[in-house]
């Protein structure tokens, strides 16, 4: 029986073969597309998630590789560089009328500057008392608060 | 830092590298739906008796297959792809009966007049000695029996003869025990038998 039913598979098989090879053009044709479709449809949708683990993933290094160069940066400069003295000093209570006034110092004082780059070195170390006493407006005060101004350009605080 | 440029370089390069993947990963998969794409028609037609639906349905689970499992290792495919278009088949009978048994409460006809498509079927056994049976004809005969058999049996037996799936893959891709496959196939092959005899096309 199992050799009946055997040879009979066989031939069955050998008919449903060639009815592959029985199908009209249209069909033919329309079942080729199919895979096409389907193939088509998957490459629209699939380098999506790629592309954007991708950027994610690029971007969180950008991010991270930043924030060491910074760090790195900090440490192996001082804690305020010049430029955070500037913005330090331009968010002081001081107002810009106190600046106004002393402008002409201030223009003397880079000429001193300019003409003897030593003056830094010849400066000395001021106590945070001191401040009180420039606040006057005699010439005493006005020679220490400018000393102290020079300190706080220079870096000397 | 260096670590870091050589992770940045590596992940830059990483989406062109999936890009060359994927189109290995299609053309295996063309290659792999030009082997079953007319064997799959055909067996969707036999279950579905219906030229456009058995397009769609192979249609359907063609896409089914890319986005779900074609990262399924290659040996998987053909079960997993019948087992999808099993699903389709069945889902397919299910809506039709659905719809069938609202227009039969509407008072409707199903095929407009047509009546049951088995019926309108040509007799392919030849009417008197003279006919000569061509291969067309043994194909139509072929085809009236498979649909004359229950679509499980129908659909166990062409996966199991036809489409060379072992018994586990039949059961994985009918949803149904490997004793029950054997039970169908049996059947099948023994109705087959008996209609078309044991000498057919010999």
């Amino acid at each position: 029986m199992n050799d009946v039913n055997e040879r009979l598979k066989k031939n069955i098989c050998q008919v449903l073969e060639r009815s592959l090879d029985d199908i009209d053009d249209q069909t033919a044709i329309e079942i080729s597309r199919l895979k096409y479709n389907a193939l088509e449809a998957s490459r629209n949708r699939k380098p999506l998630i790629p592309f954007y683990r991708g950027v994610v993933a690029t971007t969180f290094l950008v991010v991270v590789s930043v924030f060491l160069f910074s760090v790195f940066d900090q440490s192996s400069q001082p804690l305020f560089s010049p430029d955070t003295i500037d913005l330090q000093v331009l968010l002081t209570d001081d107002t810009f009328d106190f600046y106004t006034d002393e402008i002409e110092f201030y223009e003397w004082l880079s000429e001193m500057l300019e003409n003897d780059p030593d003056l830094f070195d010849r400066r000395s170390d001021l106590s945070i008392n001191a401040i009180p006493w420039f606040a006057s407006g005699t010439g005493r005060s006005r020679h220490g608060a400018a000393e102290f101004r020079t300190y706080r350009v220079s870096g000397g605080i | 830092m260096i670590h870091l440029l050589c992770c940045l370089i590596a992940n830059a390069q990483r989406p062109l590298l999936r890009l060359v993947e994927l189109e290995n990963e299609t053309k295996k998969m063309e290659q792999f739906f030009k082997s079953i794409e007319r064997p799959a028609f055909r067996m969707a037609l036999f279950a579905c008796h219906h030229r456009d639906d058995a397009l769609d349905l192979v249609q359907d689970a063609m896409c089914k297959f890319v986005s779900k499992y074609s990262m399924k290792s290659e040996s998987e495919w053909k079960a997993l792809f019948y087992k999808i278009l099993q699903n389709k088949i069945r889902d397919d009978y299910r809506s039709k009966a659905v719809r069938s048994r609202w227009r039969m409460w509407l008072g409707k006809d199903d095929d407009e007049g047509q009546g049951d498509p088995l019926e309108q079927l040509a007799d392919p056994r030849p009417c008197s000695p003279e006919n000569e049976v061509g291969q067309q004809q043994v194909f139509e005969q072929l085809q009236l029996e498979l649909k004359r058999l229950s679509y499980r049996q129908q659909q166990v037996f062409l996966l199991r003869a036809w489409e060379g799936l072992s018994v586990k893959e039949t059961s994985m891709a009918m949803g149904c025990s490997e004793g029950s496959v054997k039970t169908h196939y049996f059947r099948a092959i023994e109705q087959l038998r008996n209609k078309l005899g044991e000498h057919w096309y010999e």
